[in-house]
């Protein structure tokens, strides 16, 4: 593989909480139009780790390079206009909004400011068109004018999933978007997932591990804010300090 | 925001506003010049908690400075509307910049008790201004005037002037409020952790729509000071104010535009008839206010609209 | 500025100072505990001075007058505890703030009808009139009492929070309600506790100032105002938040009133002095948001 400057380097990753380290000294980097997954044990910090790079909480120490620049100091909406999107664990949605409109608002987000005060929103088709569209491109095209508090959870996740790709980013984090699914919706959203793979470098946080294999180029394991493995799947897989970590856990077999 | 089918609601009210000087008895056009200003000023509360999702206990602040400033140029010798009026509500505004820039800074009960203690402090600044009569206020030396060609002077007139202020107010607010300003505001109330993880910085936005609120608020107030020809901190800037103008809110319906305004008819109908029983009426109203917020879910104007829907 | 005035009002900083703690005590552990904010807290102060006048009038001595209004303001707020916060804990804080603002409309109207608009007056009890020798200076005795008991329940308040098991509950009850829960311990009592608690301390700061300031109606709301602004430089859910805020509120504002018209001129010096305490809310709020001693939750 030739070596290219990696789109997201994690240095030396610092958090603390009331004395417990939840994330410590971790360092990772992250290639252009990679799938990076970060699995681990429940409690390991994997949505801390996240929570991090999405600038919802500081670090207490170590560097998150982005795009050339250290991003650890950065707000959110910093982080979203360096090109950096989340989908959250918990379905987080706009409720009083129709689906299109919760979408057309993460397209919005794109613009430098919006300190406009005349001209609807819901009229500019420079909002409306590519809602409507990544809508369509997820599978909610019927469901756009609903709003949103009445989707179901399957669609809040398909949803939750459109929002960040609005914002049309580099880098993707995506918290579990398995979250509840049940089989079907899984294999589904799994399928659509493969689409991203190459248009965005994806870091996912997963425990549905049927996820995990059909798309990761590599993984790394977090346990106890730690990471003790990083690699190919395969690799992964037959790692014994993985197989540890996991112990009583689920852990599949072969056969992804 | 506007139905096709709230149309014949709106229409109503409308006509009903513009024909109560018909009714010949001006206490009945002086009680419809309250409805409006108070209406103006609970609609900007409303902008803050149907809306943005803010419950300032506060605005007393912007509708007594609003009218404050009004009564201190009209008596220093500045008689036209197109001064005194834009001042007054720039004076509101950069009151509220202040204020917010502060308040915006914290959320829930917090940001509930800083507005409050923030209009306080000015209540008592104003109580202090020897200057201005302190507690008991100062009276006003004349309406304002509009371009000399207009005095509204008669209650009609200045009714009318009232009213067409309301409706300037109502549609710029319609208008904003459905804007990409409008919208982000509206997102933020929805979910403040994810608005800002799509871009937008949400302080800004509440910090401009907290100014806006303000600015209405203390229009407002100006014209209620040229409506009594008297400014005086009980009445306008007392913590009570801000109570009723939230009440007002409730009473109508929060997140509309005329819900306000409808709880704001309703509030000053409670008081007149009220009052006209016994000088002790908040001893039924209180125990209302109770009940209401205890046990019923929709105001006034929302039910208006519910059975409109059906 | 000499050394006695400034001794005096020193101490008379203080006396405000001890008698915004016991406001804030209240306001502090419902708001940190139950997230529930009680506009009507300064209702209590109000009837406290209330009760004491009557109960004075009807007994013909203080200190039996002091027991009965006491009681009478725990009973009073026990009753408001469950008819009107119990089906508040659950509710949005815009809905306590309309109901508690239509309690406050309510009981200012009843005290007026029951007591009519003019103040009351009740005169210092005997024991306690004239002054005494602190530092060289003749200060009152009733002002310096009213300090002293006030200390006494800080104390009192510091042993009960800090080292029995009801304290532990309180501590416990603001971070892990189902954890107490699970316990066996009745929440709902704990609460209607805490908030009689809050409630009887306003009554009491109530009844200590009738002598200096009489009682009328609605003279407990500006008080309730203040002591939202100690709270808010003290930090919720913290006694030495309130203790520490209340201090600094009693003694800036006495000041400040005493100095800015001196180098400002009765104008703009009232106007400042007025100002004082929400300009120390304002730094706090840019430096500490969350107050100077919040009670960190977990």
């Amino acid at each position: 593989m030739t070596e290219t400057a990696p789109l997201l380097r994690i240095e030396r990753l610092v958090k603390r909480y009331d004395g417990l380290t939840v994330t410590d000294d971790v360092s990772l980097d992250i290639a252009p139009g990679e799938l990076h997954a970060i699995i681990g044990p429940n409690g390991a910090g994997k949505t801390t780790l996240i929570a991090q790079l999405a600038g919802q909480l500081a670090p207490d120490g170590g560097h998150i390079h982005f795009a050339g620049r250290d991003i650890a100091r950065d707000r959110p909406p910093a982080r979203a206009r360096a090109g950096i999107a989340r989908s959250f664990q918990i379905t987080s949605v706009f409720p009083s909004f129709s689906a299109e409109a919760n979408v057309a608002l993460a397209v919005q987000g794109r613009r430098p400011h919006s300190f406009r005060f005349w001209r609807a929103a819901e009229r500019d088709s420079a909002l409306v068109e590519p809602a409507r569209r990544l809508l369509a491109e997820v599978g909610l095209d019927g469901r756009m004018t609903t709003a949103a508090r009445t989707l179901s959870h399957g669609e809040h996740r398909l949803l939750e999933l459109a929002i960040a790709l609005a914002q049309e980013p580099k880098l993707l984090l995506l918290d579990e978007p398995m979250a509840g699914l049940g089989s079907e919706e899984s294999k589904s959203l799994i399928g659509f997932l493969r689409t991203l793979k190459g248009r965005y470098t994806i870091v996912l946080v997963e425990h549905d591990m049927d996820a995990v294999f059909a798309l990761a180029d590599r993984i790394s394991v977090l346990n106890a804010g730690r990471i003790i493995a990083t690699g190919a799947p395969d690799a992964i897989r037959r790692d014994p300090a993985v197989r540890s970590a996991y112990l009583g856990d689920d852990m599949p077999e072969a056969g992804a | 925001m506007v139905d096709r089918r709230e149309w014949p609601i709106i229409l109503v009210l409308a006509a009903l506003a513009l024909a109560v000087p018909l009714l010949g008895d001006t206490y009945y056009t002086k009680f419809a010049t309250r409805v409006a200003i108070y209406g103006m000023a609970a609609l900007s509360v409303d902008i803050l908690l149907g809306y943005a999702g803010l419950v300032s206990f506060g605005h007393a602040a912007f509708y007594g400075v609003g009218a404050y400033a009004t009564g201190m140029l009209i008596n220093a010798g500045v008689a036209s509307g197109f001064v005194v009026l834009p001042a007054a509500v720039i004076a509101a505004a950069v009151a509220a910049l202040v204020i917010g820039a502060l308040s915006l800074r914290t959320t829930g009960l917090y940001f509930i008790m800083i507005t409050l203690a923030f209009a306080q402090m000015l209540y008592y600044v104003a109580q202090s201004l020897r200057a201005y009569g302190g507690t008991d206020g100062f009276a006003l030396d004349g309406r304002v005037t509009l371009g000399g060609v207009l005095k509204p002077t008669d209650a009609t007139s200045f009714y009318y002037l009232c009213l067409a202020f309301l409706a300037l107010v109502l549609f710029l607010c319609a208008r904003f409020l459905k804007a990409e300003f409008g919208v982000v505001l509206r997102g933020a109330r929805d979910n403040a952790v994810r608005i800002e993880a799509i871009g937008f910085p949400a302080y800004r936005y509440r910090l401009v729509a907290f100014a806006i609120s303000g600015a209405i608020a203390g229009l407002a107030g100006a014209l209620m000071a040229n409506l009594n020809q008297y400014v005086a901190p009980p009445g306008m800037l007392n913590w009570e104010v801000s109570g009723e103008l939230l009440v007002m809110v409730i009473f109508g319906a929060a997140g509309t535009l005329l819900g306000p305004i409808v709880g704001a008819a309703v509030f000053l109908f409670f008081a007149d008839i009220l009052s006209g029983l016994t000088e002790h009426w908040m001893i039924i109203f209180g125990p209302i206010l109770l009940l209401r917020v205890l046990f019923v879910k929709d105001g006034l104007y929302a039910l208006l609209q519910k059975a409109m829907a059906r | 500025m000499t050394t006695p005035i400034l001794l005096e009002q020193g101490f008379n900083g203080l006396q405000l100072g001890m008698i915004l703690f016991l406001m804030a005590v209240g306001v502090t552990l419902v708001f940190g505990i139950m997230d529930t904010i009680n506009l009507s807290h300064g209702s209590l102060l109000m009837f406290g001075g209330y009760f004491i006048v009557g109960a004075v009038e009807l007994t013909g001595s203080y200190g039996l007058g002091l027991v009965l209004a006491l009681f009478a303001t725990a009973l009073l707020s026990v009753i408001v505890e469950i008819l009107v916060m119990r089906p508040l804990y659950r509710r949005g804080h815009l809905d306590q703030v309309l109901a508690t603002f239509g309690l406050i409309l309510f009981f200012n109207e009843l005290a007026v009808m029951i007591w009519g608009r003019a103040p009351l007056y009740l005169s210092v009890p005997a024991f306690l009139d004239g002054p005494i020798d602190l530092f060289g200076l003749a200060y009152p005795a009733y002002r310096f009492a009213i300090t002293a008991v006030a200390a006494a329940v800080g104390s009192g308040l510091y042993l009960l929070i800090g080292r029995t098991r009801t304290g532990m509950l309180i501590r416990a009850g603001a971070d892990k309600r189902v954890v107490v829960e699970m316990m066996g311990v009745n929440i709902t009592r704990l609460y209607t506790l805490i908030f009689a608690l809050g409630s009887v301390l306003a009554g009491l700061a109530g009844i200590m100032v009738v002598p200096l300031v009489s009682v009328q109606p609605a003279m407990g709301d500006p008080i309730l105002i203040t002591t939202l602004v100690v709270v808010i430089i003290g930090g919720i859910g913290s006694i030495r938040g309130a203790l520490v805020g209340g201090l600094l509120v009693g003694v800036l504002d006495t000041f400040g009133r005493i100095l800015f018209p001196v180098y400002f001129g009765t104008g703009t010096g009232s106007a400042l002095a007025n100002m004082t305490i929400y300009i120390l809310m304002a730094a706090v709020l840019l430096w500490r948001p969350r107050g100077l001693f919040p009670a960190t939750a977990g």
